[in-house]
């Protein structure tokens, strides 16, 4: 038994909460210990093979679930075919990212800063939790 | 070196049928493919610097295009709601 659920359990012994109380806290400490043991552990810094992104969404009620596991060496490729792209095309993507109001000039992405960017990526973590949909981004 | 994939693996599955599922062991078609992309690069890079204008471009397209094919190897999509699955993967 964890050291939380005793200190909870420890507290309703002694009423200083209650039964309702008590659930909710065991809850959330389920939960909580659920997300750690699903957050990856990195191999180490710039060791990471894959971005993921996993959105689980039961708000829509339509039970969605997205897995997508890209991986980095595909962001790498990526970049380096996308600064072939002529430059009146480029403009136009430019543009295009403009009036979605994407703010990024491909540009200024250039191959010799590609592993700086899959550094920066591998220590992103993003988890969302609201209300029946889950979002998490991370590297692995 | 990155190799390119293996297989590939396609499932798409529609109201709980199951409407396209594929299992293709490309690693099969890879050196047909290489014995043609030897074949056809003069031409291919005769027609890219036409259209792109640009020697450097005419010439790192194709190994491009190939490091981008063999970075597929372990991309993995599973999309699924309650009427419908589609799954892709790469090996």
């Amino acid at each position: 038994m964890s050291d939380e659920r005793r200190k909870i359990l420890d507290m309703l012994a002694q009423e200083k909460i209650n039964v309702d109380e008590a659930e909710r806290l065991l809850a959330a400490l389920e939960n909580l210990q659920h997300a750690t043991n699903l957050s990856p552990v990195p191999l180490s810094k710039g060791k990471s093979r894959y971005l993921r992104v996993t959105v689980d969404d039961k708000a829509s009620g339509q039970d969605t679930q997205v897995d997508i596991r890209v991986p980095l060496q595909l962001l790498r490729a990526g970049i380096k075919l996308g600064s072939l792209i002529p430059k009146d095309a480029r403009q136009k993507m430019d543009l295009a990212f403009d009036e979605k109001g994407f703010n990024l000039d491909l540009n200024n992405v250039k191959p010799e800063n590609i592993e700086e960017l899959i550094e920066g990526l591998s220590d992103l973590t993003v988890n969302v939790d609201d209300a029946g949909t889950k979002v998490r981004i991370f590297c692995e | 070196m990155i190799l390119p994939p293996a297989v590939m693996r396609l499932y798409i599955a529609e109201g709980g049928k199951k409407k396209i599922s594929i299992w293709l062991p490309i690693i099969i078609a890879w050196p047909l493919i290489l014995a043609l992309l030897i074949i056809l690069a003069p031409i291919g890079i005769i027609a890219s610097y036409i259209y792109f204008r640009s020697i450097r471009t005419a010439l790192l397209l194709g190994p491009r295009i190939l490091t981008t094919i063999c970075a597929l190897r372990g991309l993995k999509v599973n999309v699924a709601d309650a009427d419908s699955k589609v799954r892709i993967y790469f090996a």
